[in-house]
């Protein structure tokens, strides 16, 4: 009986304070966590070293940024760290293209990006076909006649079956009506070594691989594998405009956080990432690896992350990688 | 002659106060990251990365270099002193430097380590400095083909390291050849004894295993014989700490032998120091006038390898610098700090940056110095931690090793996994199966087939691909050549032992 | 068999379990594919390594049988002080399942205690001393100056 008009108090200091919490903006207080699913030295951890260097440079955060590598299974190491920590409001981590596909490919990955925090898509990676500069094919379509001419001859040196080279290739092979080996490297170095000392004909790869090889006059560029040419190599066609009708598998690149993440952290990250996006610090980053800008938050990076696994969905259906989610 | 001039240029730089600082923090904390086992120089270049964004270049590039070539001075301190690879090229350095120790010689040990990783390293140097280019240009004729005939040259070298059993070693290479197939297929991304653990998918961790099977299956098979005491006799005198000239002496090929094939093994991409340090001692025994005595204590068993792995980091700095291409797993690092200082690793690099090169190539013989002068002196210092009793070592090696696998991925599913692979390296010395082949399985396993794999995509599925090519063709036979050797020694005991057994 | 019954129990064992080993691998390997249209599958080497691996270690237990039968037999395997060994083991393997709840500090410690009083049969004092005293330079050297993260317990270390 004397309870009850505390009991209405308190339920109205509690209301207050849930109607005045949010407009309490977030700030971190103590060292952020980037989680990487690669080891150090590799492209991921290379990207999320670069966006600290630009958000200290810029002073987006203040707080210190850490770069965590937490490498396995292609990501899903990663992933099921980041799955363990709900709620952690200090933790983001590096998401790429594997987060969406290896879940689908593997049982042992339980986890899948719906289960995460999607906070900002930051760049795409363009790939481009490319051959030695003393080999004989100029275009897509002269080494597409080669195959056809030795069919299961011609080699590509890539990644796993399940990577983009491979399942690229397979697309490509669909348009043109061709056949040719794939063969799979451990590493990015024995692949371009691969395609340099001749033990194979061509690699799909990265602008930015490619630029110096390029500068050196050791490869050269045939086809840019994307809907639009890349500033990179603006005078290499893309492989509509020589004719093939082959969608482009994008390689998405940006930041993640743990499920469960509060409304206002997570928008508190969207602000510092949007910031970055801004600055001329990123533009420059983004311009020297040659990367695609494909910056996106909220409605549409929800929309974009549903869309992605349905479109990889397919082109692991292409290429004939076993889908067991 | 410009890479005089270049050279000048480049002590002009590197003898820069500040750059001298830098290389001798380097080199410091790679002689110290090298000692401990597990941390290697790739997880120290990794953590120290950020610190060096905000340095110049070359004094970073300097700094970072010297972590990963001083580290293989510092491996083999632990592996001499207490059969614990500090590093992983260490292991093989572990086979005769730890067996001089058991008899009072780990000073000469660890001295003759120290100066072979001195020569070598300076060797190395020497090449990269010289021949880089055309070099490179050679290991690009490297294929598949040519992978698979090293491997298989490295794996021959079992029947070297067998010791009295060639069944027992062959047991054990097949068991690291075993392990070595865990993990996801690179081909088909198939699984293949995972038993659905996602820690398994990227395979079982060679450093694990070596930690596991040397410094814990050491721990324990200690812990069968209650001493209190000292371990180890551990000579007094100067004289005795150190290598004499007969020491030298003897160790003369191992040095060139050791710094030859370590240069070349380290410019291919993905071979690695391990191969390198086995083949290079691998040979020497071959070579040798005394081939049995090797495994009980032989300097020469000491030099080759630490000499080879030392070149290696010569040579694995060649692909990434005239062409952009990680070998291994520090350069990739090293690839990506000078990305991230805006430098554009390439075939150009050298062309756009002649300063920087030129500064490190210098640092590193000034390096290489700094490391003797730094590890001489340590090495009568070092021998007396066999002076501490057992009761202290062990749990302190224990100890080590814990931190050392955790340090890896941060799980503890490797620290069960060094536990298991503890016993059984326990159970292999009890039953007399030799360590050496398993990890020599383990890391050739994956290596050689992948070779196999990828060699046979290239060629359709004809066999020929592997021996028709000359420089594959050349391994081949050497691998024959000394396959042959204890086969035959072999065969000819058992028809010695069947004459006896008549009479 | 005469012979058989001559040989060292712990080596017929170790034989046996290998022997299990290659049944094992070559079994898991017969379920996938042997040979695909572009080479050796992910089945033909495993195979072949389980196979070897069954196949020489009966070929060991062979030899020893016949240098047994001959009286040339190496001796037994020494497995004194096996006990101590085990004891040692679990010990390891219980500061490993410690890490997680209790910090690397306090599981090393622990473990370290138990090794030097109940394994090397030291006292008390000594055991505190080396436990103590290493404990803290190994905190001191990995986690401070090496920045290495290790397991922290709900004490901060």
């Amino acid at each position: 009986m004397r309870f009850k008009p505390m009991a209405s108090f308190g339920a109205a200091v509690v209301a207050a304070f849930m109607v005045a919490a949010p407009a309490a903006a977030f700030q971190p207080d103590r060292p952020i966590e980037v989680m990487v699913h690669s080891g150090p030295g590799a492209g991921n951890d290379v990207f999320a070293r670069e966006v600290i260097k630009v958000l200290t440079e810029i002073k987006a955060v203040p707080q210190n940024m850490q770069v965590v590598n937490k490498t396995g299974g292609g990501g899903l190491v990663a992933m099921s760290y980041l799955n363990e920590k709900k709620g952690e409001t200090h933790l983001v981590a590096v998401f790429t293209s594997v987060w969406w596909v290896n879940p689908m490919i593997r049982k042992e990955g339980k986890v899948t990006m719906k289960d995460l925090t999607p906070i900002a898509r930051l760049i795409l990676e363009p790939a481009v076909m490319a051959v030695r500069s003393d080999s004989a094919y100029k275009t897509a379509k002269d080494f597409f006649e080669a195959a056809k001419k030795s069919p299961g001859k011609l080699k590509q040196s890539g990644g796993s079956i399940s990577g983009r080279d491979n399942t690229t290739r397979a697309l490509l092979q669909k348009a043109a009506g061709a056949e040719w080996q794939f063969i799979s490297m451990k590493s990015g170095g024995e692949r371009v070594a691969a395609l340099l000392g001749g033990h194979v004909d061509m690699m799909i790869m990265e602008p930015s691989e490619a630029l110096e090889q390029i500068r050196a006059g050791k490869v050269r560029v045939i086809a840019t594998l994307m809907d639009k040419r890349i500033v990179s190599v603006p005078d290499v066609s893309t492989i509509r405009e020589q004719g093939y009708d082959v969608p482009e598998v994008p390689q998405a690149r940006g930041f993640v956080g743990p499920p469960g993440m509060p409304s206002e952290v997570r928008t508190y990250w969207e602000g510092v990432f949007s910031k970055m996006h801004k600055s001329k610090e990123w533009q420059a980053e983004v311009k020297k690896n040659h990367y695609v800008d494909g910056f996106l938050i909220g409605a549409p990076l929800n929309k974009f992350v549903d869309e992605y696994a349905v479109t990889m969905r397919g082109i692991l259906q292409v290429a004939g990688v076993k889908i067991v989610r | 002659m410009e890479i005089l001039t270049g050279l000048m240029q480049g002590f002009a730089v590197a003898l820069e106060p500040m750059n001298l600082f830098w290389c001798f923090i380097g080199v410091f904390f790679g002689t110290v990251v090298g000692v401990l086992p597990g941390l290697g120089p790739s997880a120290t270049v990794a953590l120290l990365l950020p610190l060096t964004m905000q340095m110049n270049p070359t004094a970073g590039l300097i700094m970072l270099a010297g972590i990963y070539y001083g580290a293989k001075y510092g491996g083999s301190t632990t592996a001499i002193l207490l059969n614990v690879p500090g590093e992983s090229s260490s292991v093989v350095t572990c086979i005769d430097g730890f067996e001089m120790a058991r008899r009072g010689r780990a000073g000469p040990a660890l001295g003759m380590a120290a100066i072979s990783s001195f020569v070598a390293g300076t060797f190395g140097v020497l090449l990269l400095m010289l021949v880089a280019p055309p070099v490179a240009e050679f290991a690009l004729r490297f294929g598949p083909p040519e992978y698979f005939a090293l491997m298989a040259l490295g794996l021959s070298m079992v029947v070297l390291l067998a010791g009295r059993s060639m069944i027992k070693a062959l047991l054990a290479m097949l068991v690291g050849l075993w392990l070595a197939t865990i993990g996801i297929d690179l081909f088909t991304d198939g699984a293949r004894y995972t038993f659905e653990q996602i820690e398994l998918m990227d395979g079982v961790d060679f450093v694990v295993v070596a930690i596991g099977v040397f410094a814990i299956g050491e721990v324990l098979a200690n812990l069968s014989v209650q001493t209190s005491g000292q371990m180890f006799p551990v000579p007094k005198g100067l004289r005795n700490l150190l290598p004499n000239w007969q020491d030298l002496k003897d160790s003369r090929f191992a040095l060139v032998n050791g710094s030859i094939v370590g240069f070349f093994v380290g410019v291919l991409p993905g071979a690695g120091s391990t191969i390198a340090s086995f083949v290079s001692y691998g040979l020497e025994k071959a070579v040798s006038r005394h081939p049995e005595k090797f495994g009980t204590g032989v300097v020469e068993g000491v030099a080759a390898p630490e000499a080879a792995n030392n070149s290696e980091t010569g040579g694995a700095l060649v692909p990434l610098l005239t062409l952009g291409i990680p070998g291994s797993a520090t350069t990739a690092i090293l690839l990506a700090a000078l990305i991230l200082w805006g430098l554009r690793p390439g075939p150009l690099l050298i062309q756009d940056n002649p300063q920087m090169f030129w500064g490190l190539v210098a640092s590193m013989y000034i390096g290489n110095v700094m490391l003797l002068i730094l590890n001489l002196p340590l090495v009568p210092l070092f021998a007396q931690i066999l002076r501490l009793p057992g009761y202290v070592l062990y749990p302190v090696i224990l100890g080590i090793s814990i931190v050392g696998v955790y340090s890896l991925d941060q799980r503890l599913f490797d620290i069960w996994l060094v536990g298991g692979f503890g016993l059984l390296g326990f159970l292999m010395r009890r039953l007399d199966y030799p360590s050496a082949p398993l990890i020599l399985g383990l890391v050739l396993g994956d290596l050689m087939e992948n070779a196999v794999r990828q060699s046979l995509m290239m060629s359709n599925g004809d066999i020929s691909i592997l021996y028709s090519r000359p420089l594959a063709a050349t391994m081949l036979l050497l691998t024959a050549a000394i396959l042959a050797g204890p086969l035959f020694r072999q065969v000819n005991n058992w028809r010695v032992k069947a004459m006896e057994q008549e009479a | 068999m005469k012979a058989f019954k001559l040989l060292d129990r712990s080596e017929l064992v170790a034989a046996g379990l290998l022997i299990a080993l290659g049944v094992f691998v070559a079994a898991q390997a017969w379920d996938w594919p042997y040979l695909t249209k572009d080479g050796p599958g992910p089945g033909f080497f495993p195979l072949w390594i389980g196979i070897s691996l069954a196949a020489l270690s009966i070929l060991l237990v062979a030899l020893q049988m016949k240098d047994a039968a001959a009286g040339m037999a190496p001796g037994k395997t020494d497995w004194q002080g096996t006990g101590r060994v085990l004891v040692g083991w679990v010990a390891v393997m219980a500061a490993a399942a410690l890490l997680k709840p209790a910090g690397f500090v306090v599981s090393y410690v622990l473990l370290t205690v138990f090794l030097i009083v109940v394994v090397f049969r030291q006292s008390w004092a000594a055991a505190a001393a080396v436990s103590l005293g290493s404990a803290a330079a190994f905190w001191l050297l990995f986690v401070k100056l090496l920045k290495v993260r290790l397991p922290a317990g709900p004490w901060g270390f």
